[in-house]
C-alpha cells in the first residue's frame, strides 16, 4: 500500500522497454531525478520474476510493445507475485482498449510516450504515493463494464453512488479539482474514491468472464 | 444343386455359386464348422435341396433356417433362395396353396436382386403356379418373361424352355403353337445328339420334350405319335423324379387310351393321378383325370363311380375357383405394393434431384461467397501488414523522439547557456509527437464514430485549458454519437478544432469556453465561444492562426465563420455536411 506516513528515501524504479535508446534515455532520466533510482533497466518481461527479485522496485514503468510476454500479462504476474508493486504502462499508441485491460490487470497508471520528462517524473512519484489519476477514456471504460456486468454473477460488485457520481464526472473529462468542487469535498477525496474504484476494478476484472471479455477485443 | 422337383418349367436354373455337392453327410460336417455367414446359408440350403425327395419335412427345415440366417445378414441372395426352398418343400409337401405369397415375394426380391437367374427363376415360379391353377394365359405371360432372359442369358437352356412353352399352348389348346415349338426343341437336342446322353440336364430335357410332343400330338390327333413319346418319357420323368412329368403323361395317356376306346387302361392311368402325392399342389391334372373317370364310368354305365368322380371333379373345381379368387386378391395385393415401392422409389429420386439441386446452387453459391472471402481476406491481410509495419515506424519514431526529449530535459539542467535551443529543439519535439499521435489516431479504423472524435476533443480540450485555468463546457447531440466519419473528415474536423481551442488558450485570457455542436439530416454545426477578449477579425485574417483554420474548414467544404469584437469574445463557427 502506500508509504504516506514514511519518509521516502529513494523510490525504486524498474524499467521494461524493449527500445535500447530510450530505456537508456530513461534510466538517466530516472537516476538523474530527485528521489528516485532505476534500480534494473530491461529490454523484455520473459524473465520477468527473476528480473523483478533482482530489481526488488517500488514502481515498475512498463512498455506495453514488447517481443514475448506481453505488457499486459507482464503486469497480471507482476500484481500476482509482487502485489505491493505500483505499475505504469507506457505506450506510444492511445490504443484504449490495451490501455483499459491494462489497468483492470492491475496497471496503476498509464503514460503516453509524448509525455515531457518532466511529468513522467511527476507521474512517477504520484504513482508511488498512491495517486492513480482516471483520465476521461479510461472511466467511459470502466462504466461501460460495470454497466454490462449481469446480476447472477456471484461476484457482482457494484459502485457506490457517489462512486458513480465521481466516474460519470470524469467520463466528462473533468479534471479532479472540477470533481471536487462540483462534488464539495476535497480532492483527496477524489482520489480516493477513484482509488476505491480502480480495486473494484481489478476483483471485477479477475473474473473470467471479464478477462476474456477483454482480451477477446485485443485480438 | 437344383431343386429337381418344382414343376418342369423351372428346372433350368442353377443357383450359380452354390456348389454342386450333394453328398448330406459332408455337407453336415461342413454346416457344424461354419460360422453365421453366407457361406453358411449356402451350406443350408444345398443340404434343403438334398432333403428335397427324400424327406420334404427335412428340406423345408433346412431351408427356412436357411431363411432367417439370411434375413439376419441380410443377405437378399440367400434370402431368394431360401424362399425358392421353401417354395419347393412346400410343394413336395403337397402344401403348395399357401405359396402365392411365397412366389410374390420372390419376384419381389428378383426385382431388387435384378440378376437373369433370379428374375427369370421367380418368373419361372409364377407362370408354374397358374400353369397348374389352369390359367395358362397368364402363366403364358411369366414364361414369355422367362423366355426373354433365355434367349439372352442361357442359350443352352432353350430347349427345356420351349417344350414348356409348348405344354402351355397345349393347355389353351394352340395346338399349331405347341407342335411347333416341341419339335422345334426336339430338334434341337437330336441336333445336338444329345439325346442319348445321360446326365441330368439331359434326362431332365428329354422328358420334358417328350411330354411336351406327346400333348401336341395329342392335340393334333396323332394318337400313335402321342402314346410313343409318352412312353418314351415316362421312364425318363420317373427316373429323376419329375413328378408333373409323370402326371402329365399319364394324363395324356389316359386320354388317348380313352380315345381309342380302351376304357379300363384308360381309367388305370387316370386312377394313377390320383393318388399322386403332389397332387394338391398340380389340381388342373386331378380336375383332368376326375373328369376323365366320370366320362369314361359314364360310358361304362357305371353310375356310382361316375357320380364319385363327377363329385371329385366339382370339389377340385371348387377349390381351384377359390383359390382363383384368392390368387385374384393375392395379385392385386402384389400390384399395389409394387406400386407403392415405385412411387417411393420416384418420390425418392425426386427428392434426390432436388437436394442434389440444391447442393449444387449451394455449392456455387458458397464458392462465390468463399472467393470474395478470400479476396477479403487477402485485402485485410494486406492492410493488417501495412497497419503492422505503421506501429511498428510510429513505434519507433516515438520511442526515439521521446528519449530525444528526455536527452534534451537532461541537457539544459546541465548546460543552463544552452537552455533556449534546447526549448527549441523540445518544442519541435513536442510538435512531431502530437502531430503523429494524431495522424495515427485519425487513421485507426475503430475510431470511426463522432463519439470517438467527441472523446479525443475532450480529452485534448481539457487538458489545454485546465492549464490555462479555463472552465470547458463541451455539448454535443446524442444523435451524433453513432454517426460514422471518414477518416478525413475526422482528421480535418479535429485539427480545426484543436486550431480553435489553442487560440483560445493561448490568446483569449478567457475564463471559460463553450463547445456546441449540433446535427439535422447530417449537417454538422459547431459553435466554440468565449468570453475572453476577442480580436479585431480584419487584422488577423491574414496570419497563420486563421490560415490553419481556413485550410481545415476549406477540406471539410465547410462554412466557417468568426466573429469576434474587441473585449466581447470570440465565436467560431463551422458547419459541414457528413459524408
Amino acid at each position: 500500500m502506500t508509504r504516506y506516513n514514511h519518509i521516502i528515501l529513494e523510490i525504486k524504479v524498474a524499467i521494461f522497454e524493449d527500445n535500447k535508446l530510450l530505456r537508456e534515455s530513461l534510466q538517466l532520466l530516472v537516476n538523474n531525478a530527485e528521489g528516485m533510482a532505476c534500480s534494473g533497466a530491461f529490454p523484455d518481461a520473459n524473465k520477468l520474476l527473476r528480473h523483478m527479485q533482482i530489481a526488488d522496485p517500488d514502481v515498475v514503468m512498463m512498455d506495453i510493445n514488447m517481443p514475448g510476454i506481453s505488457g499486459i500479462e507482464a503486469v497480471h504476474l507482476i500484481k500476482e507475485k509482487f502485489p505491493h508493486v505500483h505499475i505504469l504502462i507506457q505506450t506510444v499508441f492511445d490504443d484504449n482498449d490495451k490501455i483499459f485491460a491494462a489497468i483492470c490487470a492491475g496497471a496503476s497508471r498509464y503514460m503516453l510516450k509524448k509525455t515531457p520528462p518532466l511529468k513522467m517524473i511527476e507521474a512517477i512519484r504520484e504513482t508511488y504515493l498512491g495517486g492513480a489519476p482516471m483520465t476521461a477514456s479510461v472511466a467511459v471504460k470502466v462504466l461501460q463494464m460495470f454497466r454490462q456486468q449481469t446480476v447472477k454473477k456471484v461476484e457482482f460488485i457494484d459502485l457506490s453512488g457517489r462512486e458513480k457520481e465521481i466516474l460519470a464526472l470524469l467520463v466528462k473529462g473533468k479534471s479532479y479539482k472540477a470533481i471536487a468542487t462540483t462534488c464539495f469535498i476535497s480532492i483527496d477525496t477524489v482520489s480516493t474514491h477513484v482509488r476505491h474504484i480502480y480495486e473494484k476494478l481489478h476483483v471485477h476484472s479477475k473474473s473470467e468472464a471479464v478477462a476474456k471479455a477483454i482480451n477477446q477485443k485485443l485480438v | 444343386m437344383r431343386y429337381i422337383g418344382l414343376p418342369a418349367i423351372l428346372l433350368m436354373f442353377s443357383f450359380g455359386a452354390y456348389s454342386q455337392n450333394t453328398n448330406i453327410d459332408s455337407l453336415k460336417k461342413k454346416l457344424s464348422a461354419q460360422k453365421a455367414d453366407s457361406n453358411k446359408v449356402k451350406t443350408l440350403i444345398d443340404l434343403s435341396a438334398s432333403y428335397q425327395l427324400a424327406s420334404p419335412d427335412s428340406c423345408l427345415v433346412y431351408a427356412q433356417r436357411a431363411l432367417t440366417l439370411a434375413e439376419k445378414l441380410r443377405y437378399d441372395k440367400g434370402i431368394f433362395w431360401s424362399e425358392i426352398g421353401i417354395h419347393a418343400a412346400l410343394y413336395f409337401k403337397g402344401d403348395y396353396p399357401q405359396e402365392l405369397a411365397n412366389a410374390f415375394k420372390a419376384l419381389s426380391l428378383s426385382k431388387k436382386l435384378s440378376t437373369p437367374e433370379t428374375t427369370g427363376y421367380a418368373n419361372g415360379m409364377l407362370s408354374d403356379y397358374y400353369y397348374s391353377q389352369g390359367d395358362y394365359n397368364t402363366s403364358l405371360s411369366y414364361w414369355r418373361e422367362v423366355i426373354k432372359i433365355g434367349e439372352k442369358r442361357f442359350p443352352d437352356e432353350m430347349l427345356g424352355l420351349w417344350a414348356n412353352l409348348s405344354k402351355i399352348y397345349d393347355g389353351m389348346n394352340m395346338h399349331d403353337s405347341a407342335m411347333f415349338y416341341a419339335k422345334k426343341a426336339y430338334g434341337k437336342i437330336k441336333g445336338n445328339q444329345g439325346w442319348h446322353k445321360e446326365d441330368y440336364d439331359v434326362l431332365r430335357q428329354r422328358s420334358l420334350i417328350s411330354t411336351a410332343l406327346g400333348n401336341a400330338f395329342a392335340g393334333k390327333a396323332n394318337y400313335d405319335s402321342a402314346m410313343y413319346y409318352y412312353r418314351r418319357g415316362l421312364p425318363v420323368s420317373k427316373n429323376i423324379h419329375l413328378e408333373t412329368n409323370v402326371i402329365d403323361c399319364y394324363n395324356g395317356i389316359a386320354a388317348v387310351y380313352k380315345t381309342t376306346g380302351k376304357l379300363d387302361s384308360a381309367a388305370w392311368y387316370a386312377k394313377k393321378v390320383l393318388t399322386a402325392k403332389i397332387g394338391r399342389s398340380y389340381p388342373v391334372s386331378l380336375l383332368k383325370a376326375a373328369n376323365l373317370l366320370s366320362d369314361i364310368y359314364e360310358l361304362q354305365n357305371r353310375s356310382d363311380s361316375t357320380l364319385k368322380y363327377l363329385r371329385l371333379a366339382i370339389s377340385v373345381r371348387d377349390s381351384l375357383f377359390s383359390r382363383e379368387k384368392m390368387t385374384a386378391v393375392q395379385n392385386i395385393n402384389y400390384k399395389e405394393q409394387e406400386q407403392k415401392k415405385e412411387m417411393e422409389a420416384a418420390k425418392t429420386k425426386l427428392q434426390n434431384q432436388i437436394i442434389l439441386y440444391f447442393l449444387l446452387t449451394g455449392l456455387t453459391a458458397l464458392l462465390a461467397i468463399a472467393g470474395i472471402l478470400l479476396r477479403d481476406k487477402r485485402l485485410t491481410q494486406l492492410q493488417k501488414m501495412r497497419n503492422n509495419i505503421a506501429d511498428d515506424l510510429h513505434d519507433d519514431i516515438g520511442s526515439a523522439l521521446s528519449s530525444i526529449g528526455i536527452l534534451s530535459e537532461l541537457a539544459k539542467a546541465r548546460s543552463p547557456e544552452a537552455l533556449s535551443l534546447l526549448s527549441s529543439i523540445e518544442e519541435s519535439i513536442i510538435n512531431i509527437q502530437e502531430n503523429m499521435s494524431d495522424i495515427v489516431w485519425a487513421v485507426n479504423p475503430k475510431n470511426d464514430r463522432f463519439e470517438n472524435v467527441l472523446q479525443r476533443m475532450n480529452q485534448f480540450a481539457s487538458e489545454i485549458l485546465d492549464a490555462k485555468n479555463i472552465e470547458l463546457s463541451l455539448k454535443s447531440d446524442e444523435s451524433l454519437s453513432g454517426l460514422r466519419i471518414t477518416m478525413e473528415q475526422r482528421k480535418n474536423f479535429y485539427l480545426f478544432f484543436k486550431e480553435a481551442i489553442n487560440n483560445a488558450a493561448k490568446y483569449s485570457v478567457a475564463k471559460k469556453v463553450c463547445v456546441n455542436i449540433v446535427q439535422k439530416d447530417r449537417q454538422v454545426e459547431m459553435t466554440i465561444n468565449d468570453n475572453g477578449k476577442g480580436f479585431n477579425v480584419a487584422e488577423i485574417s491574414g496570419g497563420n492562426g486563421m490560415g490553419t483554420l481556413k485550410k481545415r474548414a476549406a477540406e471539410l467544404c465547410a462554412d466557417f465563420k468568426i466573429q469576434s469584437l474587441p473585449q466581447e469574445g470570440t465565436i467560431v463557427k463551422l458547419k459541414f455536411k457528413i459524408a
